[in-house]
């Protein structure tokens, strides 16, 4: 179990980590000291009760491991998203399938173990703000996405997922496709506001659609 | 029905048509006269006069089947057998005095109906057929108790001489069927033939092709390595080199069954990648199409030209998107060897490449034509 780090009080963004595998418990709580601002980590435990009880359950974020027993914890996601925890899920497991089911459950985002050491933090960061965070496999399960009750993507919007997930860089995108790095951001974020707004509704999926709107990403009529 | 059987059929048709004209013409031309003669040789004259309009119907079948290109096949057996009947029924109708007259009809003709219901089938089941019609009739002779010698040389004789013709009708039937089959089979051999050549033609020309493009790349390398112009310790020269290997690789793997060539291929570029010092990460998205083998190969040429080029790290992705396959590969490969834009490839492909943020693109797309 981890010690609060009391930096400044609420200011300071909170995670429980969910993982049963000790070197990545490590991993993530170096990140997060690492992290500018500093991340705390209030709890990391082998089961999903740790961010439901004691010091976990005052997290900002769950990070949360999906493979916990060998087999996909989508029970435990569900129960997690259910109660309004934001969860990032960081799992082993890199088919699209199962990144799609769990923003379907509520997850705010979805990485794999390799993209950690570049999107945790960043994913974090965005996921206590209610910001969406489309990592590059993510945004590659979109773009393949041709699910009948998944979005419809505009033939922009795929085109940009899909060079997001080739090539894992954003200014790489704008140059190609000539567009500034923040239009890239648009049409990436727009996108996943749109899965977002289809299946089971959720507290955290409301969350990140009504924080959308103020921020001027969609608006009204783009729902 | 095969083949075979199909030219044999035509080979026979012919001698059928022949066959079935010979069998109507005895029957009307002189087993009905014998017959209207010979009534009175009868005790019940209409067992003759349906012994003989039934030959006539089964003779009148067979013309039909003649004309329908039809052999009679297994109601052959069940038409045997009621000609057989009759031959019994014809033998008990008649007096005892006249079986071996021309007033027993049936004598005569019934071998020759077996003639036309065997057409096709294998010759000794006519022999065997006309062996028991005249074991029939033999115990019909000794059943009557006509056993002196000029009888059973009269029966001797009159079997013979009709049994010997439709024999040889017979045998030249299967004779004839035996050389359909041979006919046919020389036939398929010159089709195989015909087809194989420009099939081993066109392996040839794509080898050759291979060999070519090989030629090209791999012996000016070898050359150079040889005569000492191009050192193996030039990171180009190793470049140049992985890529030749892949090459040579693929074209040696060509037929190897594998479901998936391209995603094949590209881990072994990513293996040699890897065992140069290169931090590789790869990642697969969507369902995807298979590309033709030539595609597959200008794929990977271009994405092994990004990878194989890559200092430290590399990332390599493979798409299917819209029935489309892509196939990319981020380096931190130098960017003089590259031409930022897009190509398009004979074969549809389109090649971009992007350089900036100190990576090169190469994305590499192909999709089927509608």
């Amino acid at each position: 179990m981890g010690t609060p780090e009391m930096i400044g009080a609420a200011m300071v963004p909170s995670v429980v980590i969910v993982d049963d595998h000790p070197a990545i418990v490590d991993g993530v709580r170096a990140w997060c000291a690492a992290a500018d601002p500093p991340i705390a980590v209030l709890a990391a435990g082998a089961s999903a009760g740790v961010a439901v009880a004691g010091a976990g359950a005052e997290a900002d974020v769950v990070v949360f491991d999906l493979q916990l027993d060998g087999s996909p914890a989508f029970r435990a996601l569900t129960t997690l998203t259910e109660a309004g925890r934001r969860v990032i899920v960081y799992s082993q497991h890199a088919d699209s399938e199962t990144a799609l089911r769990c923003l379907e459950l509520g997850a705010a985002t979805y990485l794999t173990k390799a993209e950690g050491p570049e999107h945790l933090i960043p994913a974090i960061q965005a996921v206590v703000d209610d910001r969406p965070y489309t990592p590059p496999v993510l945004g590659g399960a979109m773009a393949a996405d041709r699910h009948p009750d998944r979005p419809v993507l505009s033939e922009r919007e795929r085109e940009v997922l899909l060079a997001w997930f080739e090539s894992d860089s954003k200014q790489l995108v704008a140059q190609r496709f000539h567009l500034s790095a923040k239009t890239v951001d648009t049409y990436i974020n727009r996108v996943r506001i749109k899965y977002a707004d289809v299946g089971r509704p959720a507290t955290t999926k409301a969350a990140l659609v009504a924080r959308a709107l103020q921020d001027g990403l969609i608006d009204l009529e783009g729902l | 029905m095969s083949d075979a059987d199909d030219l044999s059929a035509q080979l026979l048709r012919g001698m059928r048509i022949a066959q079935t004209v010979i069998v109507l013409v005895i029957l009307a031309g002189l087993n009905t006269p014998n017959l209207v003669a010979g009534l009175g040789g009868y005790r019940a004259p209409w067992v003759g006069l349906a012994a003989i309009g039934t030959f006539v119907a089964i003779a009148v079948t067979d013309a039909v089947l003649v004309a329908r290109h039809r052999l009679w096949g297994r109601a052959r057996w069940p038409a045997v057998v009621v000609v057989l009947a009759v031959t019994v029924a014809v033998g008990l109708a008649l007096q005892p005095t006249e079986l071996t007259g021309p007033a027993h009809v049936t004598l005569g003709s019934a071998g020759w109906l077996a003639v036309l219901l065997f057409t096709g089938a294998p010759l000794r089941e006519l022999v065997a057929v006309l062996g028991v019609h005249l074991l029939i009739v033999l115990t019909l002779l000794v059943a009557a108790g006509r056993t002196d010698g000029l009888t059973l040389v009269a029966f001797g004789t009159t079997a013979v001489a009709v049994t010997s013709f439709q024999l040889a009708v017979g045998l030249a039937g299967a004779a004839l069927r035996s050389v359909a089959a041979q006919a046919t089979a020389a036939a398929q051999e010159r089709a195989r033939t015909v087809t194989a050549a420009p099939v081993a033609a066109a392996v040839h020309a794509d080898r050759e092709a291979r060999y070519a493009e090989l030629r090209a790349v791999a012996l000016p390398l070898l050359r150079g390595i040889g005569d000492g112009s191009r050192p193996p310790a030039d990171a180009d020269v190793q470049r140049e080199a992985a890529l030749g290997a892949a090459r040579l690789r693929r074209m040696f793997a060509e037929g190897g069954d594998v479901a998936d060539p391209l995603a094949a291929e590209l881990a072994t570029l990513i293996d040699i990648a890897e065992q140069r010092g290169v931090e590789v990460t790869y990642s697969e998205r969507g369902p995807r199409a298979i590309p033709p083998p030539d595609v597959c190969g200008a794929l990977l040429d271009e994405a092994g030209a990004g990878l194989l080029g890559a200092e430290r790290t590399a990332r390599v992705t493979l798409s299917g998107v819209d029935r489309a396959v892509v196939l990319s590969v981020v380096s931190d490969a130098a960017a003089d060897r590259v031409t930022p834009g897009e190509r398009h490839l004979a074969d549809g492909s389109r090649i971009t490449t992007v350089v900036g943020d100190g990576r090169t693109w190469v994305e590499a797309r192909w999709a089927p034509r509608r």
